[in-house]
């Protein structure tokens, strides 16, 4: 608790000194500065839609969370390939690396062009963010297995079931986190940018929506549940990592 | 009982093994030194059935994993599992209830000079227990037969001459956590564990072993076979008796 106040404090305050200024500046210049709306008016603006927010954050989160697990099950699955067999990786790896070159924002459109409006091309888009990261972290992880303590497992007679429960699950999932660690917070930007597209509900129709009717107060609104929503997503990675990796915890190294 | 009958090995272009027979009776513990690099892990990694399986037999059956405990020179812990858990690594992988292998896990910790870690993860310990951690595996494992491969060869000399002395009174001990609840022990308890140990210490192959291979640079030849016919456990001091020291200068001979 205290190391969280110590932490969380300097960084709080900073914010609520902004956003002091903030509304003091936004106030000052009303009149001129409609893209840039005082806190007090998000704020307002957060009240009036609050009763929209659940329906758009669900589906949101639905897409997230779909496109999320389509994009580890794939990742971790080519990363399993890639590194169980050396031709597969050469004709993998650039196939990946490639998979990645291509924006979400000029794939997006298409794959709605080619999936509609549902939930479909968000999966998608998800997916393929979170793919790549996942895949190329634990590939990692599993190419980084020494050979010597397979070879020492094995020597005890244990099959492949018994070499993957003792040594190569455990050994990718470090890798597999941290992949998704980074690839959260793009994940997120990727649903919504699939919404703003085309959508029935989400955050990103709700942005969407808000910048057309020029609601700019809105759109902060928006922009703040996102990336509250990341931050949450990335916290439950974190508590992920921390029950199922014990032996990475920093904690323990010092006891 | 260990036998190997005129192993040749090579990798590729490569000639490692030559033409090494070797035999070690129930019981007994012979010790490998040789140059390094010249095919000591090889012959052990045959006996694990490791390499080329079936060519080695041990206790009259074709040698294959699980058939003996093998520790490599470096400690090879799961740096996932506390020291509780690696203990019952090779018993686990060999099939056996996990929950017996740690109860004798647990019941070893003490004699391995590991009590009150159980709960310690590998990066918390310290070499020498590392080390003794990864013995303590091969023992939990219930396996008649010891593969060693330098397993001390990564410590200081101090430290070494330590675990050297302590590994030959615990290998002296009755049971020394041998539970034989597989039966092809005649006398459950009172058996020594057949060894075999590589190193390229000379003192430590003397100290230990009952026989001495002498392995040539490669290909490896054994060049000579040095008996060392004193009594276990041995005292540390046994290194300054006269016929020890002319039973080194044998092997230091033979070595070249
Ligand atoms: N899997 C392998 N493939 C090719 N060469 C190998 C392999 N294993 C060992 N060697 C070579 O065989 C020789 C003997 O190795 P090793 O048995 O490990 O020697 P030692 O244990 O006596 O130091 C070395 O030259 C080593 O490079
Ligand atoms: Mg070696």
């Amino acid at each position: 608790m205290r190391r969280l106040a110590r932490e969380a404090g300097p960084p709080a305050l900073f914010v609520t000194a902004l956003v002091l200024a903030w509304e003091l500046w936004a106030r000052r210049s009303q009149s001129r500065n409609p893209v840039l709306p005082a806190p007090s008016k998000i704020w307002r603006a957060f009240l009036d839609t609050a009763h929209l927010l659940p329906d758009h954050l669900a589906a949101t989160l639905t897409a997230t969370a779909l496109g999320v697990g389509v994009g580890v099950v794939a990742g971790v699955l080519s990363a399993v390939i890639v590194s169980s067999w050396p031709l597969a990786r050469r004709v993998l790896q650039p196939l990946l690396v490639v998979s990645q070159t291509v924006p979400v924002q000029v794939l997006a459109p298409l794959l709605v062009l080619w999936a509609g409006f549902g939930l479909a091309p968000k999966i998608i888009v998800v997916a393929l963010v979170v793919f790549f990261p996942v895949a190329v972290s634990t590939a990692g992880g599993l190419q980084g297995v020494d050979p010597e303590l397979v070879e020492l497992v094995r020597s005890f007679g244990a099959g492949r079931a018994v070499l993957l429960r003792m040594v190569m699950i455990p050994a990718a999932l470090p890798g597999l986190f941290s992949g998704l660690r980074i690839s959260l917070t793009y994940a997120v930007a990727g649903a919504v940018i699939g919404e703003t597209i085309g959508a029935q509900r989400g955050l990103g129709l709700y942005l969407s929506r808000s910048q057309r009717a020029f609601r700019y107060d809105q759109v902060f609104v928006g922009v703040i549940v996102i990336a509250l929503l990341s931050v949450a997503l990335f916290s439950l990675v974190s508590v992920l990592a921390h029950v199922f990796c014990p032996w990475q915890r920093r904690s323990d190294r010092s006891t | 009982m260990i036998e190997l009958e005129r192993l040749n090995v090579h990798f590729g272009p490569l000639e490692v093994v030559r033409d090494v027979t070797l035999r070690v009776e129930r019981g007994r513990f012979c010790a490998v030194v040789g140059p390094s690099g010249c095919g000591k892990s090889t012959v052990l990694r045959v006996l694990a059935g490791l390499l080329q399986p079936g060519v080695a037999r041990i206790g009259g059956l074709p040698a294959a994993p699980g058939r003996a405990a093998f520790m490599a020179q470096r400690d090879l812990l799961l740096p996932w599992r506390r020291a509780l858990d690696n203990a019952t690594v090779g018993a686990e992988a060999r099939g056996l209830q996990r929950k017996e292998a740690r109860a004798r896990a647990r019941s070893l910790f003490e004699r391995f000079g590991l009590a009150g870690f159980e709960r310690s993860w590998p990066h918390q310990l310290s070499g020498g227990m590392r080390q003794r951690l990864a013995l303590l595996r091969t023992f939990v494992a219930d396996l008649d037969v010891l593969l060693l491969d330098e397993p001390f060869g990564a410590l200081d000399a101090l430290t070494r001459r330590d675990l050297q002395g302590w590994l030959d009174t615990i290998l002296s001990e009755p049971g020394s956590g041998h539970s034989h609840s597989h039966s092809h022990s005649p006398d459950p308890g009172t058996s020594r564990r057949t060894v075999v140990l590589v190193t390229h210490d000379v003192d430590e192959a003397l100290l230990l072993a009952d026989e001495v291979l002498v392995f040539s640079p490669r290909p490896a030849t054994v060049v000579a076979r040095v008996d060392s016919p004193y009594e276990h456990p041995r005292p540390g001091r046994l290194v300054t008796a006269g016929d020890f020291v002319q039973r080194k200068a044998a092997v230091l001979d033979a070595l070249g």
